[in-house]
């Protein structure tokens, strides 16, 4: 009877270093904005098909060095394109992180539910403030998806 | 099977599914030294997989293969002495004609003195200097 006692203890000691903690965000974000990494390049993979990995393998490359030196060119752009809308939509997240995160002020506080924080304490210039930066950001995540989106457009055309 | 020590190349009943589909049935084969063999066929009926299952792309359900007198099943296709052209080339795309060449001497870690002078004969044999 004890040991369960004990154990759950430990549970909840563990389980307090992920939720409450960084560990938690990081885990509930990556959860979100996962399927827009897979979105993007799950089509890469499916068209350029295996060849080039088998035949590098063949020759006896191991298999970081295939991943390097010919998944990664191949999905290049596809990959920091998906990155970008990642980091969009991690900036914007406010659920599942609200939950997870506990609200620590300067530990676990996100700017989304910093802006909350701010509007609830009814600090609406600061709240304001908050939200601009947010927006600056977006911006500069719209150009940057702009920008990216030329280039693997340029990468597209010249394939063979 | 009659197989002569001049075999190279023994398949001894292979078999291979690909879910429920049984692809190659008891496939026996014995291709002597120094000679060229061709396999034919229609579409769809094993052709490529048997290919692929003595480069050691894919791995037979039962049987032995069968090279240089070694049993290969177990050794990855890599150390098996065995070049593959793929249908499609598989050429790298991402990288220079030099680099596509030099691959497969980079992963051996020859040294890069070595690896260009090899470079250099295999262009020069196709006139590409």
């Amino acid at each position: 009877m004890s040991s369960r006692s004990a154990d759950r203890e430990l549970y909840i000691h563990i389980s307090m270093l992920i939720i409450f903690a960084v560990p938690g965000i990081v885990l509930a974000t990556i959860f979100v904005t996962f399927p827009f990494i897979s979105r993007e390049l799950i089509p890469v993979f499916t068209a350029q098909g295996t060849d080039e990995e088998e035949a590098a393998a063949l020759m006896g490359a191991g298999t970081f060095t295939i991943f390097r030196k010919v998944t990664l060119p191949h999905i290049k752009w596809a990959l920091l394109y998906g990155i970008v809308l990642c980091t969009a939509r991690a900036m914007g997240e406010f659920g599942a992180v609200s939950v997870l995160s506990g609200h620590l002020r300067g530990k676990t506080n996100t700017l989304p539910l910093y802006i909350e924080l701010l509007y609830q304490g009814y600090d609406f210039t600061g709240a304001f403030a908050a939200s601009s930066l947010l927006v600056i950001m977006a911006v500069i995540v719209l150009i940057l998806r702009l920008a990216l989106e030329r280039k693997w457009k340029k990468q597209l055309d010249i394939r063979i | 099977m009659n197989e002569t020590i001049e075999d190279y190349v023994v398949l001894k009943n292979i078999n291979k599914h690909f879910k429920d589909f049984h692809v190659s049935k008891d496939v026996n084969i014995s291709i002597p030294k120094g000679k060229l063999a061709a396999l034919l066929g229609p579409s769809g009926s094993g052709k490529t997989t048997i290919l692929r299952m003595i480069a050691g792309l894919e791995n037979p359900d039962s049987g032995e293969l069968i090279i240089n007198g070694k049993v290969v099943n177990d050794i990855p296709g890599s150390e098996r002495g065995i070049g593959f052209v793929f249908q499609s080339y598989a050429l790298f795309r991402y990288m220079t004609v030099y680099d596509n060449i030099a691959f497969g001497l980079r992963v051996k870690k020859i040294p890069e003195s070595e690896v260009r002078k090899k470079v250099k004969e295999l262009l020069s044999l196709i006139s590409c200097g």
